[in-house]
């Protein structure tokens, strides 16, 4: 058989795999809450999984080997700290967000920013920012049309529809119990390629002699060795100080509504501790990945763009058969990210606007059965419609998407990472200094980063053209600017702060307390 | 020091803080326990 018909088999068997996940989803959803967050149903190490999974996205597997096989070693910094970053602010902050989430039945980021703070200001501002988020799902569907182009030869745009197609059948019926199973098991397929890739690393695969890692950087060019650790003319990497940012820009990782939304689903807060080792310990391994672009450079791997790298060497060093299992797993991981971004996009219409903020300002009861019914339905259509809007975006293969893509997550990051990590830690915070902290945030990113890639004006580098180093120095200044700011405000209320804060009781940390909204306790699973 | 040395330093440090971390919150874990009362 061709590595086409056996990519085909693999993925007609995926896709089955994840509609059934997605009925089986089905039948776990009754409430908007259920169907939102999948609040309080899974253990630490399945949410460990399905957390890293979302996490490591299509840029593990295609964006950052494409830079290790363009810069070489170098390149290694960034997949070797981000996922310490992001993981440093998910310790931080994930038992926290888990308890206090759960009492002020918040579903989204930017529900339990408005909760948090009690600010339907907050809440709508970061609904807006969070939007952006459609960017990071446009790259996500680019990236498996180049995959089944790649791999099937099937043209782009097929490849894009059918992706978006087999994600969104399982969401719309499944939601966040198929997001995050689904995710957990694409998590065990990336965590395998990831083991492979760095097994043919350690034995110089494809190199002749072999001789392990030092025959690998023997047979690179001397500019992209290990012995060269920073590249002026590249700004990512220019120098140590923006190699530091590349960690601070991705402690605020967390606070993306795709990511922050999933330590409600845990079952208690005592599942933190393990869902923390198993996401951070397998998050690092995957990072290692970039090894594949490494070696693909080193055993001179042609490919027409640097993205293509693994999925090239997998064609070049393989049997078919496992070059087309493997190719799958890649689409499994660029399809975990999409669906929990879809879910993010669409709560953010069904429960942000519509039910937190429309339904209140019109005097009506946020818990009835009636809207809660509503909301699972506009998250449901929510769904489809932000699918089809994401799809014909990126009909002709998007030039500016690396631009894009960060106007959403550095925008976010900037914005929320100072609200959210001040307001879970500190009770004098309020809901001024939070709002106001949020928009001079993004302006600060837009000013040094956006402004430039648009083109408005020159900026200065590698500001303009590095959205880690902006969005690291526009996340510090959020955290800073909540604090100051926040002396102007009214404190929140005492009966509220304690609420929020108070240590978590045996059953909020078993996990055996029914925690669904007052007003749908009698609503039957 | 290569960069893989560099990088990997970097992951045992995180190591660190994670088991400090770990031993840190189950301290607290324990002490908001409720106690057992015996009939």
């Amino acid at each position: 058989m061709s590595v086409a018909a056996w990519g085909w088999t693999f993925l007609i068997a995926f896709g089955a795999f994840m509609v059934w996940i997605g009925l089986r989803g089905m039948i776990k959803t009754v409430t908007s809450d259920d169907y939102a967050t999948a609040r309080g149903s899974y253990r630490g190490w399945t949410l460990g999984l399905s957390y890293m999974a979302v996490v490591a996205s299509g840029s593990t597997f295609m964006g950052i080997p494409g830079l290790a096989y363009a810069y070489g070693f170098k390149a290694g910094y960034y997949p070797m700290l981000y996922p310490i970053g992001i993981y440093i602010g998910t310790m931080l902050i994930a038992r926290r967000m888990k308890r206090a989430g759960d009492r002020l039945s918040s579903q989204t980021v930017p529900d339990f920013l408005g909760d948090l703070y009690r600010s339907t200001a907050l809440r709508i501002i970061a609904a807006l920012v969070s939007i952006f988020l459609i960017y990071y799902l446009m790259s996500q569907l680019a990236a498996s049309g180049q995959m089944f182009d790649v791999i099937l030869g099937v043209p782009y745009r097929w490849g894009v529809v059918m992706a978006i197609v087999l994600v969104v059948a399982y969401m719309i019926t499944g939601g966040a119990h198929a997001d995050i199973i689904t995710d957990a098991v694409q998590g065990l397929f990336m965590l395998a390629i990831a083991v492979f890739v760095i097994g043919a690393f350690l034995v110089a695969m494809g190199i002749e002699g072999g001789g392990g890692p030092a025959a690998v950087n023997a047979a690179l060019d001397p500019e992209l060795r290990w012995d060269v650790h920073t590249d002026p003319s590249v700004a990512t990497f220019s120098s140590w100080w923006v190699i530091l940012l590349l960690f601070i820009a991705h402690l605020g990782f967390v606070a993306q509504p795709h990511l922050g939304n999933k330590f409600f689903a845990l079952r208690g807060g005592g599942q933190t501790r393990q869902f923390i080792l198993f996401s951070s310990l397998t998050g690092l391994t995957v990072g290692f990945l970039f090894l594949g672009g490494v070696l693909g450079r080193a055993i001179g791997v042609e490919v027409e763009a640097p993205d293509q790298i693994i999925p090239a060497m997998f064609l070049q060093l393989l049997p078919g058969w496992a070059a087309a299992a493997l190719a799958v797993a890649i689409l499994a991981a660029i399809i975990s990210t999409a669906d929990g971004l879809l879910m993010s996009i669409s709560q953010i219409f069904a429960n942000d606007i519509y039910r937190k903020t429309w339904v209140r300002l019109r005097g009506g009861d946020v818990n009835s059965p009636e809207v809660d019914r509503r909301a699972l339905l506009i998250g449901r259509v929510g769904i489809l419609l932000t699918g089809v809007v994401a799809t014909l975006a990126v009909m002709n293969p998007p030039e500016l998407l690396a631009i894009l893509l960060w106007v959403g997550i550095g925008g976010i990051i900037s914005s929320l990472t100072g609200p959210l990590f001040v307001g879970l830690f500190w009770k004098g915070a309020t809901a001024f200094g939070a709002t106001s902290a949020a928009v001079l945030a993004f302006a600060v990113y837009f000013a040094i980063h956006l402004g430039p890639q648009f083109g408005f004006y020159e900026g200065v580098y590698p500001w303009n053209e590095n959205p880690f180093a902006s969005t690291g120095v526009a996340s510090m200044l959020g955290v800073l600017l909540t604090v100051v700011l926040s002396r102007f405000g009214t404190p929140l209320p005492a009966d509220h702060v304690e609420h929020v804060h108070a240590e978590e009781s045996d059953d909020e940390w078993d996990g055996t307390l029914d925690q669904r909204p007052e007003g749908l306790a009698e609503v039957g699973r | 020091m290569n960069v893989m040395v560099v990088g990997l330093l970097s992951i045992a440090l995180y190591g660190v803080v994670l088991a400090l971390w770990l031993s840190f919150d189950k301290r607290r874990s324990l002490g908001a326990k409720r106690e057992v009362v015996e009939p």
